[in-house]
Parts: C-alpha cells; structure tokens; sequence
C-alpha cells in the first residue's frame, strides 16, 4: 500500500513538473522566437532617426521609445516617493516602535499589501474625482497621479523588507553599538544599516521591478496608447506595460504585432535583470552572514 | 571581603537592593554588592542565575529589552563623583562609554580593524579625525594586540582570529576610556592559548579599572580574581576573597554549587 | 511578483530577537550641551520617523476613505438592490454587479482547483520525490516565474492561447473562462509553491535526519514525515494563491471575455469584479455605473483583506509552534 502511494506521488509530481515546465517553455519560447526577430533599432524609434529620438526632436511613430521613456520616468518617480517613506517607515517599525502601536502599523501595513492593484488604480481614479468636485475642476489623471499610486502599491514591500531585515540581525549585534554608547541613530546608520544594506537593497529591486511591471493601476491613472514622451508630471503618457496591453488588443497588422513582441521581450529582460540582481543580493547576504558565524 | 583588604581600596560601585525583571518575572532578587578599583572581581554561578543580567544592569543595557523593570540602587563613581545610574542624572550614552562591555561573543563592528576602534572614538568621543590614528594605535597596544595587527589594520576585522577579535573588542571599549569594565565570559568562545592571552590582558588591565568579570570556569576564577561573588537563582548566596578560592576545601563545596 | 508572506518566508533565514529598542528620555542635566543636542537630533529624527510611518500606514484609511465616500450614495440613494443583482445591463438600466462577483469567484476557484495540485506536484518533487539534483534548478526557475510581468502572461494568451481555444472548441471565440483559468493559474503557481517551499524549508534539520537514519527514503520523508508538519504552509500557499488570483487584472481582462453573465461552461466569457472596474472606467458611462464600481472596488477590498487576515492568523500560529524553547 505504501509503496503504491509513493509510486502515484512520484508518478503525479512528475507530471506536474512536466506540465508545468512545458507550459512556461511554451510560453517563454512562443515569446522569445517572435520576439527575438524584432529586437532593432526599428522597434523602438520607427522611422525616426535614434539621435533625433533621444534628443526629442522628432516624434516617434510606431516605435516604443515613447513608451519606454515614460516607463523610466515613471518608475523613477515612484521610487522617489517611495522609497524614503517604506525605508523610514520600517526603521521606525524595526527599531523604535513598540506593543500595541507596533500592532496597529503592522496591520495597517499587511492590509495596505493585501489591496489588489485595480483597487490602488480605483483610489487613484476616486481622488482625481474628488478633486474635480472640490478643490481643482481641471484635476486630470496624470503622471503624477500614477506614480503616486505605484509609490503606494510597492511600499508595503519596501516596508516589510527593511523591517524584517533589520529584526532578522542578531539581537546582541543590535546591542553592541548602544553598549559603546552610540546614540540610537548612530547605532542604526553606521552599524545596522550597512548590514541589513543587501537585503534592503534587494527589496528596493523588487519594489523597483513591481512598479515597472505594472497595469492595473496606470490603466486608471492617466496612462494612454499615444502621448510620446512625457511632457510634464501633470501630463498622459506611455508606458510600456500598457503598450503590450494595447497591442494584444488593437493590433491591426503584423507590424504591430511584432512591435507587440519585441516590446513584451524589452519589458521581460527588464523585469528579469532586475530580479536576478534581486536574488543575487539576497543570496550573498546570507553568505556573508554565514561567513561571519563560521570565523566566530 | 575582609575589612583589611578593602581598606585602603576606593569603592567605585555601589549596588544596593537591585531587582531586575523582564515581564513580570524576577530575574535578580535584592541585591547588594561592592566594587573596588584595582580589583577582578569574578561572578560565578549556574545558567540562568542572573549573572548576565546583573552585569547588563551597570550599563543599563537591560533596558533596551522589552518588559525590563530595574528597581533599587546602583552608583557608580564616575570621574571623581557618585552618580545614581537610574534616572537622568548620567546621560545614557555617556553612561556607556565610561562602563563598557565585553560580549560572550565578540560582536565587530562591519568594516575593517582600524573602523572598529575609529568607529566608537569618532562617534562617541567626538576626537576630530587627526587624532584618531594614534588613538587607535594606542587602544591596540593597551589591548596587546598591536604588534600582531600592526600591518594590516585596513583588513577585514573578521578575519582576525577569535582570541584576537576578542581583544580587539576589549581594546575597542579602551579606546573610549572607561572607568569600569564588565566582562561576560570573555573566553567562553576561545580555546586555552587565547584565553591566557584575554586573561593576562585582564590582569594587566586592573590597576586602572575596576573589573566585573562573569566566568563559567572555576580555574579562571581561581587565576583572575580578588573577589568572587556566588549566584545562585539571582542572589548572591557567597562572597570569597582570594584565600578563600585557593583553597581546597572551598573547591569542593563550589563545584558542587556550581557544576 | 512577491507577495508579503512570500518575502517575510522566503527571504528572512534567520529568526531574529526582537528587540525593541526605546529612545532616549530627556535628559536633564544641566551644562552637557552635547548631550543635550543629540537628545533633541534623536527626537527629531524620532518624530520623523513616527511621520512617515504615519503617513504610511493612514495611506490604508485613506484608499479605504475615498472607497467608502463614493460608495455611499448606494446606500443614501437606495440603490444597494440595483447594485447587488444579476443584471448588467447598462443600456437598459441595469446595474447589478453580482455576475462579476460570480466571475470573480469561479476564475479564482478553477485558477486554484488547476495550480495548487501543480504546485504540490512540484514541492515534492522538489523536496523528496524526484531526483535531487533537479531540484535547484526547477525552483530556480519556478523563482524565476515570480519575475515575470501579468501582462506578457495575458499578452502570450492573447496571441497563442486564445487561437488554440477557439481552434480547438468551434462554439467559442476563443476569450473564455477556460482560456483566463489556464493563464491564470500559471500565474499563481509560483507563488503557492515558493510558500509551501518556504515552510517544508523550516522543517527542523534534525527531523529530517532521524528519517533518514531510521531508512526513510526522501520519498517517504516527504510524505509521512515533512508533509504533515508543514501543513501550515498547505493553507498559507492555497489562500495567498486565491488572493493573487482574485486581486488579478490585466489577465483576466485581455483572456476571460468580459461578457457581464455568470458561466454555465468553461467555454462561457466572463467577466471578473476587477475587470469590471477596469472596463467602466475606461468607457466613462453614468454615475450609476462608477457605483457600481466603487462597490465592486469594496467588495475586493474587504475579499482580500479578510483573506489577509486570515493568513496572518495562520502565521501567528505557525511562528508560535516553531518557536524553539
């Protein structure tokens, strides 16, 4: 009996791997063979000269640039927003915060992580309306609108990461500083934060790649197929998420197709660079902790 | 603690009534202790009979647990002046920097040799950054370990040997100039040849110190101390001179009470 | 990519003290002006700190705020039977949002019925039941999964999966509950296996080594050993998947159809609350119809956090039960 159960879970595990593993070979390949032909300089200026691009003189027509430049800014944006807030909110949660008010933020923070994207979109869209009654009538969904609701959507994550990597660093190694007499300041920048810097680091990577990847929010939040670059924060742009998006809807001829895949690649190596750097910086974190227990 | 002995002796601590507990649970039960400056005195005792706890308490690192309650009296003779550790009266930091303490472990710093010891003195001490070299220079020799570190202070503190990052941790403390040094264990992690070196390095310390040392080992006891203090279950249930560890008889009766 | 427990599981190795360090009360002592600067930097930087936590974590009431404000007029209006029935018909008049809600939960249910089986193929294979060996690698990749962006998922169907379907079954167009729950579950496998991985991993070592030396094989380890202790991680992966995928967008707006009807078969068009949303907004119809998508936007809110919860309960259990004493 036991031997036959063990047989059907072997048997069953690697049919789940086969599946699995041919579904996103499948998908990945499907991905890689159309995309691949597609990666030139065409694909992301069109006709336009690349010089001309960059220096914004001229449009680009049928191209990505546009929307890849509005990605960038867009993400950058948002980090600016984000990450001092997530970093200092989970230093205050890691090293300054206690009982029950320290409850209450970690709720507050896990509900905040838990708010599907639409839903961030959602408050973005019902803020604009908002305004639109009261303060600003000309209130319009921007960029800067967008990046303040990625800015929300990945800062539980920088949060989590900063808090729990600091509560992860041995709790004698927390005291060391304070016992020399360092100040509880001095003690979190010169001597646990260049620890917990990987992993702190890693989470800025990961809030970094979710807002890069993201639709759901700048579909409500000002996002649109055909703006060229960014002109101003309070202005429609592009982004390449939503170009991919567009394209798989409204493609009318193989050109568009194939841009729609060539842009799909740009975005997955993006997405993948940053993870796998992610998952370096991780990796080596624990490295180097284990190093140091080894030498003691 | 004979009254002939400690005579001529000045008290630099004073413990009077000490309870200390985390979240509700007695850790340390009234105590009273004494100690003088030019004197090694070792703490011993079972797992979890305070002694770690007591030690923390002259520095007021307990307080950084959650839950720690302190009640009683501890003063401490700081630059000339008796001072009430509890409430405001010392400043916490500068409490910190004239008691140090030594980890059961050596904790580094991150950075290189020299960083551990310039990290604290910048910070705390506030030297401007010319006169940090020879400062650091200075606390390795007190700690005798310059001459083995030397040539090589830009190197990765963790790569020092054990012994090695446990002087340097002591030499990191005296680059601070304090006035009372708490020692926890301080060769627990270290085999017999770096453990002499910690122990010399100690006794060469106790002229201008006074020293609080914890210590599982009974032989340590025996090689360090003036005065030994036996807790058992957060009292101090015996206080021995040196005579009093030398001899025989009170091996005995420690061993049991101890081991 | 990660979802909150997937980081705290997956990345924290290490189970730290916790240990909350207060600040430093005011001093009063007279003539230290250097004492007396730095205790005023730390309350400063105290209270800086305490502001963005603030801001942080009121962003929370906020979304939930403006959720509720213009969800109100449902109920002021008494709209809440209009809202809550079967019908969506804009046109016509008819706002129900219930055929969403439908949707919602039978994408979510089959996404879950097709990639948790999966993902426990996968874990143990990973962790007993397969060729050591192959077992980094296939996590590594399963990691890797993690990195990849919703809408190239949806994007792929669209233009490969979405044919097949229609190809395969001639009465459907090809965007289908099918289609959605294919994509869909592809998506969330990584996260139900990284979860149920993350809490095999915290085994105790020790425990796997008395299998062993009692002659277990990793197989058997596996099954009668690891898997009931790690049943936590069972529940943990099952609800976080049924979160991603009741909180998903892109996918199932680009593959399920959006045809606002509850399904009799898999080849049915559906449409998903968050979906809903999307559409409503994006065709800029009457003020009945932003209703109806404040509601939705209600509904998934409190979905997803109550499943939040949920999961954080289970957690709190897990971590007490782990605690070694």
């Amino acid at each position: 009996m036991i031997k036959g159960i063990t047989f059907l879970a072997q048997a069953f595990s690697w049919l789940a791997v086969v599946v699995t593993l041919g579904a996103i070979f499948l998908f990945l390949g499907f991905l890689g063979v159309r995309g691949l032909d597609t990666l030139n300089l065409a694909l992301f200026f069109g006709q336009t000269s690349p010089w001309e691009a960059i220096t914004a003189q001229l449009p680009v027509w049928h191209g990505i640039w546009p929307a890849c430049v509005g990605t960038v800014v867009l993400v950058l944006l948002s980090s600016l927003l984000a990450i001092p807030l997530g970093l200092a909110s989970g230093i205050y949660l890691a090293q300054y915060a206690g009982g029950s008010w320290k409850k209450w933020f970690s709720l507050a923070v896990e509900l905040l992580a838990a708010i599907p994207s639409i839903v961030m979109g959602l408050f973005g869209f019902a803020l604009i309306l908002f305004l639109r009654k009261t303060l600003a009538p000309q209130a319009n969904t921007c960029l800067l609108l967008s990046a303040a609701c990625l800015a929300l959507l990945v800062l539980p994550y920088l949060i989590l990461m900063t808090q729990t990597t600091l509560e992860a660093l041995p709790g004698e190694l927390r005291l060391v500083g304070l016992s020399l007499g360092f100040t509880p300041w001095q003690n979190l920048v010169q001597v646990l934060l260049p620890l917990a810097g990987r992993g702190i680091l890693s989470g800025v990577i990961l809030a970094v790649g979710r807002a890069a990847e993201d639709t759901a929010v700048i579909l409500l939040t000002g996002v649109v197929a055909n703006a060229g670059l960014p002109a101003g924060i309070l202005d429609k742009y592009e982004a390449l998420p939503f170009h991919i998006f567009y394209l798989a809807a409204e493609a009318r001829s193989e050109a568009e197709l194939s841009q729609g895949f060539g842009a799909a690649l740009i975005l997955l190596i993006l997405t993948g660079a940053l993870f796998l750097g992610a998952y370096y910086l991780q990796s080596t974190l624990s490295k180097a902790w284990d190093q140091k227990k080894l030498v003691i | 603690m004979g009254p002939k002995e400690t005579g001529d002796l000045e008290p630099t601590v004073k413990v009077a009534g000490l309870r200390v507990g985390f979240a509700g649970r007695e850790v340390l039960h009234d105590l009273n202790a004494e100690f003088y400056r030019g004197r090694v005195a070792v703490i011993l005792g079972r797992s979890g009979s305070g002694k770690t706890t007591f030690l923390r308490a002259l520095n007021r690192i307990n307080d950084c647990f959650p839950g720690s309650a302190t009640r009683g009296s501890i003063k401490l003779k700081l630059q000339g002046e008796w001072r009430d550790i509890d409430g405001d009266a010392v400043p916490l930091t500068e409490l910190r920097r004239r008691v140090g303490l030594v980890f059961q472990t050596p904790h580094l710093l991150p950075g290189s040799i020299a960083d551990n010891l310039a990290l604290p003195v910048k910070l705390v001490l506030g030297l401007p950054r010319r006169d940090i070299p020879a400062k650091v220079a200075w606390a390795l020799k007190e700690a005798h370990l310059w001459e083995e570190v030397q040539d090589r202070l830009d190197a990765p503190a963790h790569t020092l040997s054990g012994g090695q990052q446990q002087r340097l941790c002591l030499a990191r403390l005296l680059a601070l100039e304090p006035e009372i040094l708490l020692v926890d264990e301080p060769t627990a992690s270290l085999d017999f040849r770096s453990s002499q070196k910690v122990e010399e390095l100690l006794l060469s310390l106790k002229d201008r110190y006074t020293i609080i040392a914890v210590s599982h080992s009974l032989s340590q006891a025996r090689r360090l101390a003036d005065a030994a203090l036996i807790f058992r279950d957060g009292s101090v249930v015996q206080r021995l001179s040196r005579e009093d560890l030398q001899a025989p008889d009170t091996l005995q009766t420690l061993l049991e009470e101890i081991f | 990519m990660f979802q909150v427990a997937v980081i705290k599981d997956i990345f924290v190795e290490r189970p730290g003290g916790n240990v909350a360090l207060f600040s430093m009360k005011k001093s009063a002592s007279r003539g230290q002006k250097l004492w007396q600067g730095r205790e005023h930097r730390q309350t400063l930087i105290k209270g800086l700190l305490l502001g963005a936590t603030i801001i942080s974590c009121g962003s929370v009431l906020a979304i939930l705020g403006f959720l509720c404000y213009f969800a109100i007029p449902i109920f002021s209006q008494g709209h809440l039977g209009e809202i809550f029935a079967w019908e969506w018909r804009p046109f016509q008049g008819r706002f129900g949002i219930l055929p969403m809600v439908a949707g919602s939960l039978c994408l979510a249910a089959a996404a879950m019925c097709l990639a948790f089986p999966l993902a426990l193929g996968i874990c143990g294979f990973a962790q007993g039941l397969g060729p050591k060996r192959l077992g980094r690698p296939l996590l590594g990749l399963i990691h890797f999964m993690t990195g990849i962006p919703t809408v190239i998922y949806g994007f792929v169907s669209v233009i490969f999966l979405v044919p097949l379907v229609r190809g395969l079954f001639t009465q459907s167009s090809g965007y289908s509950w099918l289609t959605a729950t294919l994509t869909l579950s592809l998506m969330i496998l990584p996260t139900i296996v990284l979860v149920i991985q993350a809490q095999l991993e915290q085994v105790d070592a020790r425990v796997r080594l008395a299998a062993a030396a009692l002659g277990f094989s990793p197989a058997q380890t596996l099954l009668w050993v690891l898997a009931p202790l790690a049943s936590r991680g069972f529940w943990a992966g099952a609800v976080l998947g049924f979160s991603r995928a009741i909180g998903d967008t892109i996918i199932a707006l680009m593959v399920a159809g959006n045809a606002a009807q509850v399904p009799h078969s898999f080849l049915d068009s559906i449409r998903t609350l968050t979906a809903h949303i999307a559409l409503v907004v994006a065709t800029d119809s009457t003020s009945r119809a932003y209703q109806s998508i404040f509601a939705s936007g209600l509904i998934l809110f409190g979905l997803t956090a109550a499943v939040n919860l949920c999961l954080r309960r289970l957690q709190a259990g897990a971590s007490g039960a782990t605690r070694h004493d």
